[in-house]
């Protein structure tokens, strides 16, 4: 029997829904709440109580991104030596989105964009959302286009379905061990999930 | 999947929107995007600002006017800005944009001509279109009968046959503070035409009354949101009951049974005003002002409202949108840009001013390197913070 997952406890919106995919991936049974902090301050803010909370109730999986913890490492040296072991902390190389791109014939045909234009080291880009939105806007379809890449004149840096359109991507079409053959840091993930609930 | 070709539909809409003396505000001067959202805590002024465009609905709706919209706004005394100057003169200037790029522009300056007077008079009535003026007010024949200045030109037929558009685009102005009940009663009020009814309780008759492929593609496209949102959802459907009445009809994949069906006099809440709200977002009209949506809405519609209003307005008629709100899961989209994002922040003399998110520095910058609204915007609006600058100098 596979331990199931008591929690997810993911930085954002689109964290969650991935990690709720591995966990399907792998055949992993969440038990409790999966929840996302809305951004990275409160995802560190709160890791704490579900680290300790790992301790009653079993495994917690937590998914965030790698941008920006260079600059807190004390801080996460010092989450990490207490760190329960049924808290599996999972940092995505730079971005969620470079664990997405590593999966290059599944998001080449739902963005009707080639393949062969995705990195082929994705953990290793500096910007992956921009990476992700610049080719999105070469899509040859033009729902694809309007909803990922920001609109003429708006300061943001994806477009407004960007949440619609990369959602139905990692629930119906990311293939994550495919995914894993070309992001290191996604397949370390999934070795932990494993591991964990062995 | 059908869509109708955007630029065919895409509708006339609001560009900017200039205030002098209205309800908390003294000044306001903005642009307006396609999706507007609006923020600021309670009792800043949000539902005042769409008060403005219901306004201009109530304006040049049958049996409307000037007159009688301000009457149904308890008169001028409650119009004016109590921060402004003493007993300053409203106005609202509007700038508008056609499909074809033509500009326009609608000025109405009003008062009444003294303090205890309940009359109220036009001082300035202007339109222009791409700059050229079409309409000056007071005219010659204003000044011959100062009478006439009780009616603005815009709310008259036989005046404003040369800037119908423009009448044409406030009529359509539409306000949505959905109660599921009501809807679910279907009772609707004898007064309201079909659409203009802000309580939505005649969703379903409305449904009905569209034609057949249109409503069947409309409800595909909600079909294809409560799909992503709803564990299960199947299909939605518009049936009759026996007494000829229209009734929606949504069916679950259920892990026992293959389907269950429900009546809308099952639905949620949320589900219900979601259902409206989706509906409301494909019509042919008008620009459409919500309420603070979140009120009866589940979390996880919220996170995507942002989202959800962007696609209907791409696969729907494209009409233009104003959201209120205070949610922090709606302004947690990192889509939705600082051009899009109406700060309402207390002004220095007292009363609330409005200012585009996208006017200050540092929230711009913020936004555009990837935070969200939520994160780079609301907080300014916070009480706490709001009391650092709100004491009149
Ligand atoms: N004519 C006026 N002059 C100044 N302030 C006004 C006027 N009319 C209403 N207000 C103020 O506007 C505020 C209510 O604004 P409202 O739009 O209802 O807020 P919100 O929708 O943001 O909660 C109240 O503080 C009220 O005193
Ligand atoms: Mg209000």
């Amino acid at each position: 029997m596979k331990r199931p997952l008591a929690m997810i406890w993911a930085e954002g919106f689109l964290d969650r829904v991935a990690a709720e995919r591995l966990a399907k991936e792998l055949g992993l049974r969440i038990e409790g709440a999966v929840k996302d902090a809305g951004g990275i301050d409160r995802f560190w803010e709160l890791l704490d109580k579900y680290n300790k909370a790992a301790e009653q109730c079993g495994l917690v999986f937590a998914l965030a991104d790698h941008d920006g913890v260079d600059c807190a490492g004390p801080k996460l040296a010092a989450k990490l030596r207490s760190r329960h072991r049924d808290l599996i902390l999972r940092l995505s190389v730079a971005e969620l989105e470079s664990w997405l791109m590593a999966d290059h014939e599944s998001l080449g045909e739902y963005l009707r964009v080639s393949p062969s234009k995705f990195p082929e080291e994705p953990d290793k880009v500096k910007d992956p959302k921009r990476t992700l939105v610049d080719l999105a806007a070469k899509s040859s379809k033009p729902a694809i286009r309007a909803g990922m890449a920001p609109k003429a004149g708006h300061s943001t840096n994806r477009g407004p379905e960007y949440t619609l359109i990369m959602e139905q991507f990692v629930r119906q079409y990311w293939m994550p061990f495919r995914a894993a053959e070309r992001s290191p840091s996604l397949k370390r993930a999934i070795v932990a999930l494993r591991a964990a609930s062995a | 999947m059908r869509r109708i070709p955007r630029q065919a539909s895409e509708p006339m809409r609001f560009t900017s929107l200039k205030l002098k003396s209205w309800k908390n505000f003294k000044e306001v001067d903005i642009p307006l995007a396609e999706r507007v959202f609006i923020i600021g805590p309670n009792a800043s002024g949000k539902s005042n600002f769409l008060e403005v465009f219901r306004f201009l609905h109530d304006l040049t709706t049958e049996g409307g006017g000037l007159a009688k919209a301000v009457s149904l706004r308890e008169g001028m005394s409650k119009l004016r800005s109590l921060h402004a100057t003493v007993n300053s003169a409203v106005e609202i200037t509007v700038g508008m944009k056609e499909p074809s790029g033509a500009t326009w522009k609608y000025q109405l300056v009003f008062d009444t001509p003294s303090t205890t007077s309940t009359d109220v008079l036009i001082k300035v009535e202007t339109v222009e279109r791409d700059g050229n003026t079409l309409l000056t007010r007071p005219s010659r024949d204003d000044e011959a009968d100062p009478d006439r200045l009780r009616q603005t030109a815009i709310e008259q037929v036989a005046a404003n046959k040369d800037f119908r558009q423009v009448a044409e685009l406030f009529r359509s102005i539409r306000f949505m503070n959905l109660v599921p009940q009501l809807i679910r009663e279907g009772q609707s009020s004898p007064q309201q035409f079909p659409g203009q009814d802000p309580l939505g309780r005649d969703l379903l008759e409305q449904i009905r009354q569209c034609k057949r492929g249109l409503r069947s593609s409309r409800l595909k496209a909600i079909e294809r949101v409560l799909r992503s949102v709803v564990p299960n959802f199947e299909e939605l459907r518009l049936e009759t009951d026996s007494r000829g009445r229209p009734h929606l009809a949504v069916g679950f994949k259920h892990w026992r049974t293959n389907a269950v069906r429900q009546r809308e006099s099952q639905f949620s809440d949320g589900t219900l005003r979601l259902i409206a709200m989706l509906w409301a977002l494909q019509e042919d009209a008008g620009p459409l002002l919500l309420e603070e949506p979140e009120w009866s809405l589940h979390t996880g519609i919220l996170e995507r409202l942002a989202a959800f209003i962007a696609r209907m307005q791409r696969e729907g008629s494209g009409r233009q949108v104003f959201i209120t709100t205070h949610s922090e899961r709606v302004l947690a989209d990192a889509g939705i840009a600082p051009e899009e994002l109406l700060l309402i922040l207390p002004a220095r003399r007292g009363g609330s001013e409005i200012q585009p998110a996208a006017r200050y520095p540092v929230v711009e910058k913020a936004m555009r390197s990837g935070l969200t609204a939520a994160e780079a915007a609301q907080p300014l609006t916070r009480v706490e913070t709001m009391r650092l600058f709100g004491e009149p100098a």
